[in-house]
Order: C-alpha cells, then structure tokens, then sequence
C-alpha cells in the first residue's frame, strides 16, 4: 500500500474491478456501475491500466462526482469515487445543469 | 432567450480539436449540454495504454481527450462501451469502406442512430458534431450528411456548428434554440482557422497533432484485422485479440495458428500478460523477443514456430537454439534451426 494521496475511506460500499482492461472500458464499465451507487456512496475501482489517474479525475470533474483519490497496489491502482448526496447522478451520466 | 425553459443537447464527443470547438459553440449559447462518447474498440489509445507509452517525456499516460473535453467544459461525458453491436458495422458495412477497413458512413449511422437513443432518454433536443463540411471524403459531404441524418432517424436534428452557416438550416436554428449567426462556416481539411478559434474560445489543450483515434483507417491494421477474420469467427475474437493486432510483427503459420513477435520491451511485456491462456516462446540462452501463438498449434506447428522465435533472437546465425515455450503450467524445451530471413516475407500480415 503505498502513494496514499489524499484521505481515502477505510471501506468502500461497492467495488468494481477492471484489471487488465484498457482506455475507455475502465470508465465506461465505472459510468455503467455507478448506476447502482446510492447518493453518498463510495465506489472503490481497481484497475491496471496506468491512465486511470486521469482519466477518473477528468470524468469526475465533468459529471460531478467527487473523486476521493487514488493508492497503488502495484501493479494495481485503486481509485474511489463518491456519488454526491444531492443526487446528480442519473442513467450514467450526471444531470447537472451545465 | 433568457426566460425559456433551458434547452439541452447531447454533443458526440471525441475531445479532438473540431468536437471541442462545437462543444465551447454550443455551451456559449445557454444550452444545457450533456456528451456522449463511443468506444468501438479500435481506438487507438488502449493499445498506447497496454503498452505503457506515454504521451510525452514527463512520463504522463496517454489521456482520453473527450474526458479531458468534458472536464474543461464541466459537462458530464458518458463514455458507452458499444464495441460487440459495432462488430457488423466493420464485418458487413452497407455503404462500404474507405481507404482502409473504415465503414466511415455505416459507422456514422451506427453512432448517431445510439446518440438518438440517449438523446430521448435524457430529454436532450438535439445532437451536435465536430464535423467540418469537406473534411472527410466519405461523411463530410452534403449528401452524405443526408443520408446519415435520415437513416439514424434524426432528419432536422444534427447540428453541426462549425460548418453549420453552409449547411441548410437544421430545427434547433429554426426554432431559435441556437442563433444561426454565432455559428461557423468553415470548410476543408485545413487546421488554421480553428487553431486560431481554439486560442479564443480558450478551449484548453487540445491533442496535437490531429491525426484521429481510429485504426480502421490504418491500411496496417486493416491488413491484419482482414486475415483475422478470414481465418475466425468474428464473433469469437477477444477484446484483447483487438489490442494484439495493433502490437508486434504479426506472422501466419497455418490457417488456425498465427504468431505476434515483440519488437521492444514493451511489446513483449504486452505479450507476456497472456501466458496463462496462450503459447509463449523465449529463447533463454539469447537475448531476444517474445513470441506469443494465437490459436491451438499442433506439436509439428510449435516446433516450427519455435524457429520463428529462434530467427528474431540474436543467435539468429547459430547452427541451433534452444527455445523456451510455456503456456500457463505446460512448459517446453525444444533445439531449433533458426528459420532463414528471404522465407518469411510473404507469411508477414
Ligand atoms: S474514422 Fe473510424 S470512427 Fe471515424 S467514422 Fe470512420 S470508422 Fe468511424
């Protein structure tokens, strides 16, 4: 467990593994997932493909979810991300207004 | 305009230079803007990802450019993984290929008829491109933008921004949910004029150079993607399998068997991550690359491909080599002549 970047949870209330998959799966599997996550929940990603450090802040940022951080795991990088409580977040993709 | 109702639209997003300008276009004018992005599975950027290469010195991955897009402008990108529907789209395509294996217009088709879906089901008004009149010879053309329109099912509806002042009107102008005059008229294949838009509309770092994201137009790939399915049942090819083509020399062997040789590092870094299902073949006793079988070889093919393995290796001019070839728990060690270079030209995909 090293390059703890930020205060991650202790637990994560779903996971979804996406090892071995490579740019865009990773997201579109998360984005399909993130269906089934409550509002305040905490979604932990495990995933291989090195890019995923920026691609979920970007997808994040853009659908107005909070991306809590990331840890290594050689050679696997976990990611958590948390659906805001306000809701925002429908069919995929959030419905914020732009 | 202020007092409507907001109105919304749903951008297909590939986060390239034109698609960011039409995204900033219609953002600009108030519309509530939501983007689809699709993975067909032959973008290029996976196989730069499974390799490790990175986009610059610094050592930072290759990112995807419509995220980045939809994190610059603060609009949701829903990325949708269509890669097993689209397999028809390139196995059969109705209005054929383009230079290469690209279906470009069967492809639009497929693409804009799934953004009309989504368009309904988040109440989104219209769709928006980044297509550029003139562009692209097989799509970018008044008639195919037509047909592509009708058989998507969305007549009237796809709005293209920075050629739009060219084009005939489309409903969200004769509505006014966008005012015609704040859009584009640019034509061609020309970069300048919106290098120089990007620079106004500061649309952040846009991929450079342009060049696309798709192998199907790479006559390299095609090549290969052809002989794979004449020799398998597209229906059974991995998504992995997709990757490989785009990795390595790629050898036939036989009508089932064909072998990836690494060219770097990397490549064969790549090619060992699929030891546990696939025949792997090294040469211990000198440097060289990996060699991965795709298919079931018979005893006589691996001997036979354990030559090909033993012809890349630096004991290339030994009398024999030794050949190392695993496969999850199995392991093999096998004296080979290593094969002569003027005999593997025509085998070469
Ligand atoms: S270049 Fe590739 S992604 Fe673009 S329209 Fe043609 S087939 Fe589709």
């Amino acid at each position: 467990m090293q390059n703890k970047c930020f205060e991650l949870p202790e637990k994560a209330d779903h996971v979804l593994n996406v090892e071995g998959l490579f740019c865009p799966v990773p997201i579109a599997r998360a984005t399909e997932r993130m269906v089934s996550v409550g509002d305040g929940e905490v979604l932990e990603i495990r995933a291989t493909d090195p890019g995923v450090i920026i691609d979920i802040p970007a997808w994040c940022h853009g659908s107005g979810l909070e991306f809590l951080g990331y840890r290594r795991e050689a050679p696997r990088i976990v990611c958590y991300v948390r659906k805001p409580r306000a809701g925002a977040f429908e069919n995929g993709a959030s419905t914020r207004s732009a | 305009m202020s007092s409507r109702e907001p109105i919304k639209a749903l951008a297909l997003l590939s986060g390239g230079l034109d698609s960011s300008i039409a995204l900033s276009l219609i953002k600009s004018q108030g519309i509530e803007v939501e983007a689809v992005n699709f993975h067909t599975g032959f973008c290029l950027t996976d196989a730069h990802r499974a390799l490790g290469r990175t986009a610059n010195k610094n050592g930072t991955p290759y990112r995807n450019e419509a995220l980045r897009a939809g994190a610059h402008e603060q609009i949701p990108v829903r990325v949708v993984d269509v890669s097993k529907d689209y397999l028809p789209v390139v196995t059969k395509p109705r209005y054929g290929y383009g230079q290469a294996m690209n279906p470009c217009v069967d492809c639009r088709i497929f693409m804009l008829t799934r953004a009309r879906k989504i368009m309904e089901e988040i109440g989104a008004k219209f769709v928006f491109t980044g297509e550029v009149l003139g562009q692209r010879p097989m799509t970018q053309h008044l008639r195919a933008m037509q047909l592509i329109e009708e058989q998507s099912g969305l007549p009237g509806l796809i709005l293209r921004p920075l050629s739009a002042r060219l084009l005939p009107e489309t409903t969200p102008e004769k509505m006014g949910w966008v005012d015609r005059e704040k859009l584009l008229a640019l034509t061609g294949r020309g970069r300048r004029l919106q290098m120089l838009l990007a620079e106004q509309l500061k649309i952040g770092e846009y991929p450079q150079p342009a060049g696309g994201c798709c192998s199907l137009v790479d006559p390299n790939f095609a090549r290969r993607l052809r002989d794979l399915y004449d020799h398998r049942d597209p229906e059974s090819i991995q998504p992995e399998e997709y990757v490989m083509l785009k990795v390595g020399r790629h050898i036939r062997i036989t009508a089932q068997v064909k072998i990836i040789v690494g060219r770097n590092e990397s490549e064969n870094r790549f090619l060992e991550m699929w030891r546990a299902q696939r025949w792997i073949l090294t040469t211990p006793d000198h440097p060289g690359p990996t060699t991965l079988v795709d298919g079931e070889p018979t005893d006589e093919d691996l001997a036979e491909i354990a030559r090909y393995a033993a012809r890349y290796c630096d004991g290339k001019h030994a009398p024999e080599v030794t050949v190392l070839a695993r496969r999850g728990e199995e392991s093999r060690t096998l004296r080979v002549v290593p094969r002569g270079e003027y005999d593997i030209a025509e085998q070469m995909l």
